[in-house]
């Protein structure tokens, strides 16, 4: 009886002894270099760095859609990379590395969140002002440029214009900034201009955009409605999405805004 | 001697057995994660077929009501100027308007 207690003292040692050092070092350290590229135009890779402390247990990655606080997790690994069905959604990603009971959040948070550009004016091609319209593609913000500089040509994703001589209308467009050197204004020198393309009218601004293809994405776009959705593609593989709150054939300016996802190749643009 | 040794062997199955579950317990949760996310996957394509169904009735039922043609969204619309590779026509301003083509 005694020995059955003294052996049973033993398992109880060695029982608790697991549960506190869980077959890993105690000392932990949070994953770097947290990243997203798209898996498919539709789907995200998060990659990360294992932690200079040791090998965690495991990671837990995690996403909170664009518009809510919490993260929900949606998967547990033991690499350093996990692939994400948003099912259309946008929002933030963090991986958690678990060592014994301990997290250590990851650094940094990236998002898919589209980079929210606020309502600029933008001039027709004949009118005063600029009438070309780019992101930046390290930081998505929208800036814009004089058409009649070709050493713009590598910062415009599209410019308005009424394809005709004055500003008067009656229709204006969304077009590509490589249609400038021959629009009939005769402004834009040749140059490298962007060679974009761009839907017919969407419905839904926190849609996905629809999936580039030739036959849904085009040189130009008339704005038929106002205000007026369009997705962009460009020539370097981004989307973005383009709402034309207005336009004024008088003043010959249009209220632009977009959404330009900064992740090469995802349509996603809930925002 | 006899019961060093004993102790010492049930502190090593302990580890060991222990060790292989927290690594398995690791694996069943991952497995879980990806079906759960496999399953809202579905769950998602579901809501917006069957979105799509409705809608398609809806303009089936529109038209057989009205005995006109079935206009299939996404359609040229006539007198519209979006959609469709042709370059609309318009006043004499449009002219200029290069073809439309699909990038």
């Amino acid at each position: 009886m005694k020995r059955l207690l003294s052996i049973a003292a033993i398992g109880v040692l060695a029982v608790t002894a697991l549960v506190m050092v869980r077959c890993n070092s105690v000392t932990g350290g949070a994953p770097t270099d947290v990243a997203l590229a798209a898996a498919t135009d539709s789907t995200v890779k998060v990659t990360w760095t294992a932690p200079s402390e040791g090998t965690p247990d495991k990671y837990i990655v995690m996403f909170s859609e664009t518009g809510t606080d919490a993260y929900e997790p949606f998967d547990t690994v033991i690499t350093t990379e996990a692939t994400h069905n948003p099912a259309g959604k946008t929002g933030t990603y963090k991986v958690v590395a678990k060592f014994g009971s301990t997290d250590y959040d990851g650094t940094p948070t990236p998002t898919t969140t589209p980079i929210s550009s606020a309502v600029i004016s933008v001039s027709e091609l004949n009118a005063a002002g600029s009438s070309g319209y780019g992101w930046t593609r390290a930081d998505g913000s929208a800036t814009t440029y004089t058409m009649t500089q070709a050493s713009n040509a590598a910062s415009v994703d599209f410019y308005i214009t009424d394809f005709a001589t004055g500003y008067s209308g009656p229709d204006y467009s969304v077009a590509s900034p490589d249609l400038g050197p021959s629009d009939p204004t005769g402004v834009v020198p040749s140059g490298s201009w962007r060679i974009n393309g761009f839907t017919a009218g969407l419905s839904n601004e926190n849609s996905a955009l629809p999936m580039h293809s030739t036959s849904t994405y085009f040189n130009y776009q008339e704005i038929s409605t106002q205000p007026f959705l369009t997705g962009c593609y460009t020539a370097d593989g981004y989307y973005a999405l383009v709402k034309v709150d207005s336009y004024n054939t008088g003043s010959g300016t249009a209220q632009v805004r977009s959404w330009f996802q900064k992740v090469k190749g995802l349509r996603l643009i809930e925002h | 001697m006899r019961k060093v040794i004993a102790a010492l062997a049930i502190l090593a199955v302990v580890f060991v057995v222990g060790c292989q579950d927290t690594k398995k317990v690791t694996e069943l949760q991952g497995q879980v994660d990806r079906q759960t996310q496999q399953i809202t996957a579905f769950q998602g394509q579901i809501t917006q077929l069957t979105a799509e169904r409705d809608s398609l009735q809806k303009i089936i039922t529109d038209a057989m009501a009205k005995g006109g043609k079935i206009q299939m969204p996404g359609a040229q619309q006539p007198g519209t100027k979006t959609g469709g590779t042709t370059p609309p026509t318009g006043g004499k301003k449009s002219s200029g308007k290069p073809p439309k083509v699909g990038r």
